[in-house]
């Protein structure tokens, strides 16, 4: 019994040496760095003033958990630029984008597209709160709101990303050809009360047009945002408006107007089936364009179907040049304003705005002003890609260490209270 | 093809709405003799209180007997200027003290509020032929008929400088009710017809 204790004591300080001895060893090698510090989201704040006030640590991790303020992505950045390693992760960080744009419509109404993975419940805001939510489709999520927005955010959970608009737009005024009748009436009517300045050629007698405005010579894209040619009875001189396209101006012209031999460099598409107007005005229909005759489009190559009537294309647009020409199969869309029922007047103006808005020349002024529109890009792009999170490696080396200290100290302890024990010196 | 313009006289419950059954077809006539419009060469007559109504939005409503709208025809009538309809009322007896103006002015005030005098520079009078002078004189005027009074302006319901409403004390219903352009009276400077042609592409163009 006594050899064995004393064995188990010289096992004990041979043990103890050999820790001692590979804890010098382990001195004596490198020393590899030491671990990042790492942090979350939420006291990030906290740790940019220490770090930045007391001492920067070698390396810093971020576990991005909710959004990082741009403010916090720079600062990280600026954290990198001057020596300290800056790594993140965020598995759960969406790769949002926002993207807001005025209407050319004198009633102010923004655009606004946002990308998010399909699926994603978007909610949009501004400073008074929640305006609309959607959940993102295979392209994200487009917003149109009639009114104007200088800022907005979308929110995905704790996720966000804002948007401030680039430029303020300013346009010129809208020219209405055709002849003198209800559909010009009406039309120029949901334009001027939408806010737009309208000046018109209408046909009226052998005599002569109602001309409110300058002469066709004058139909230039800075001063016509858009012409609607609705009959090309009073469009005299149809190669000025080609070159008025051609040059940046917007067309909307109806398959009546189209046919004239002098507008084929504008074509959209060829006349199809011709449809009766349904009589009387059917105002309970789903659909308040249903009870309209219309001239169904055939696009040409490059053109777009923007309305469809079952397989019918009602409307298509093409771009031509530097401008855009809209050609709308729809006759006497004024039966829709005055027979439509309740809200056709507001309808029948707001469409109106919107196919002049799709084709209408702006000027473009840029404001001032930055905003947070790609949160994920931003910080891939200042922070480099995600990387797994290393605090577990760092761990693994300091543990080791002290389990070492742990077992010389016990190794020592035991030999010594044995030896005590039975009274060796 | 788009439809073409048409001429609508209202069909109201109350009174004679259909006392100047030939003013469509002489309005008509003398709109194709200035103009290129596209016409409906009939005219129609549609109930002010059916929804058939919002497919004319020219319309117009004479008499000579006093007028008391339903409640439909009020509704409807409001709901018909408001989205763009333009409403025609002239006074088939061309008389102040009336019947006819004293309630059909009546009831176009407690619909659409104030009629107001409808200045003689006003772009109505000069939107196909000039009348410096305002309203042209009727036959009716220059005989004494009536009230015995020339009326020397028209009336009107205003938005602004557009007229939603015109109304007519000078009893162009009689003027119109003969062929317009064969019995003209001598005295009469202008063609009392070209007043009609006025008025349509004012309410075409406003």
């Amino acid at each position: 019994m006594g050899r064995v204790r004393v064995w188990l004591e010289r096992c004990a300080h041979l043990l103890g040496i050999a820790i001692i001895a590979w804890l010098l060893a382990d001195s004596l090698r490198p020393r590899p760095a030491a671990g990042p510090e790492v942090v979350g989201t939420g006291g990030l704040a906290a740790e940019l003033r220490r770090w930045s006030t007391v001492a920067a640590p070698g390396e810093v991790h971020l576990t991005v958990d909710s959004a990082v303020s741009p403010a916090h992505r720079e600062w990280l950045a600026a954290l990198a630029a001057a020596g300290t390693g800056v790594s993140w992760d965020g598995d759960s960080v969406p790769p949002l984008a926002v993207a807001l744009d005025p209407v050319p419509d004198p009633a102010g109404g923004t655009r606004i597209w946002a990308t998010a993975p399909p699926g994603t419940m978007l909610v949009l805001e501004d400073d008074v709160g929640a305006i609309d939510s959607v959940a993102a489709g295979g392209t994200g999520a487009r917003f149109s709101t009639g009114f104007p927005l200088r800022a907005v955010r979308v929110r995905s959970g704790a996720f966000v990303a804002e948007s401030v608009l680039r430029d303020s737009i300013s346009f010129g005024r809208v020219l209405v050809v055709g002849r003198v009748g209800w559909e010009s009436g009406m039309v120029t009517a949901a334009l001027e009360e939408r806010g737009w300045e309208v000046d018109a050629r209408l046909a009226l007698s052998p005599k002569g047009d109602v001309v409110q405005g300058g002469p066709l010579e004058e139909l230039d894209p800075a001063r016509y945002s858009a012409v609607i040619v609705l009959d090309s009875a009073a469009l005299v001189g149809p190669g000025r408006l080609v070159r008025y396209v051609r040059e940046g101006g917007g067309l909307v012209i109806t398959a009546r107007a189209a046919s004239a031999a002098a507008l084929a460099p504008l074509r959209v598409g060829r006349a199809g089936r011709v449809v009766a107007p349904v009589e009387p005005f059917d105002t309970s229909a789903a659909d308040p364009r249903r009870s309209l005759g219309f001239t169904s489009i055939v696009p040409a190559e490059d053109a777009v179907p923007l309305e469809l009537r079952g397989e019918l294309v009602a409307v298509a647009a093409r771009r031509v040049d530097r401008g855009r020409v809209v050609l709308v199969g729809y006759d006497d869309t004024w039966r829709w304003r005055m027979a439509g029922g309740a809200g056709a007047v507001e309808a029948h103006r707001a469409w109106w705005a919107a196919l002049v808005a799709s084709v209408a020349r702006v000027d473009h002024a840029p404001l001032p002003g930055i905003a947070d529109e790609a949160p994920l890009a931003t910080m891939v792009q200042l922070l480099g890609s995600p990387s797994s999170r290393p605090a577990e490696a760092a761990a693994a080396g300091r543990l080791s260490r002290g389990w070492a200290f742990a077992a010389l100290a016990a190794a020592l302890l035991l030999q010594w209270l044995s030896r005590r024990l039975r009274g060796a010196p | 093809m788009s439809k073409p313009f048409t001429f609508a006289t209202g069909i109201y419950a109350s009174g004679d709405w259909e006392s100047a059954s030939l003013v469509p077809q002489n309005v008509i006539d003398v709109l194709a003799k200035y103009t290129s419009l596209e016409l409906n060469p009939e005219g129609v007559n549609v109930r002010i209180d059916s929804q058939e109504l919002f497919e004319y939005p020219f319309l117009f409503i004479t008499g000579h007997l006093p007028v008391f709208f339903t409640p439909r025809e009020r509704a409807n009538l409001k709901e018909y200027v408001r989205r763009g309809g333009f409403l025609f009322v002239d006074d088939h007896n061309h008389d102040i003290d009336g019947v006819f103006h004293k309630t059909m002015t009546e009831e176009l005030e407690k619909l659409f509020g104030k009629l107001e005098k409808i200045p003689n520079d006003h772009r109505l009078y000069s939107a196909f032929f000039e009348f410096p002078d305002g309203p042209p004189t009727t036959s009716h005027e220059l005989n004494g008929w009536g009230d015995n009074l020339v009326h020397d302006y028209l009336m009107g319901i205003m938005e602004g400088d557009r007229i939603d409403v015109l109304y007519s004390n000078k009893d162009y219903s009689s003027e119109w009710h003969v062929k317009l352009t064969e019995n003209r009276d001598r005295r009469q400077v202008e063609d009392p017809a070209k007043i009609a042609v006025n008025i349509v592409v004012y309410a075409l163009t406003r």
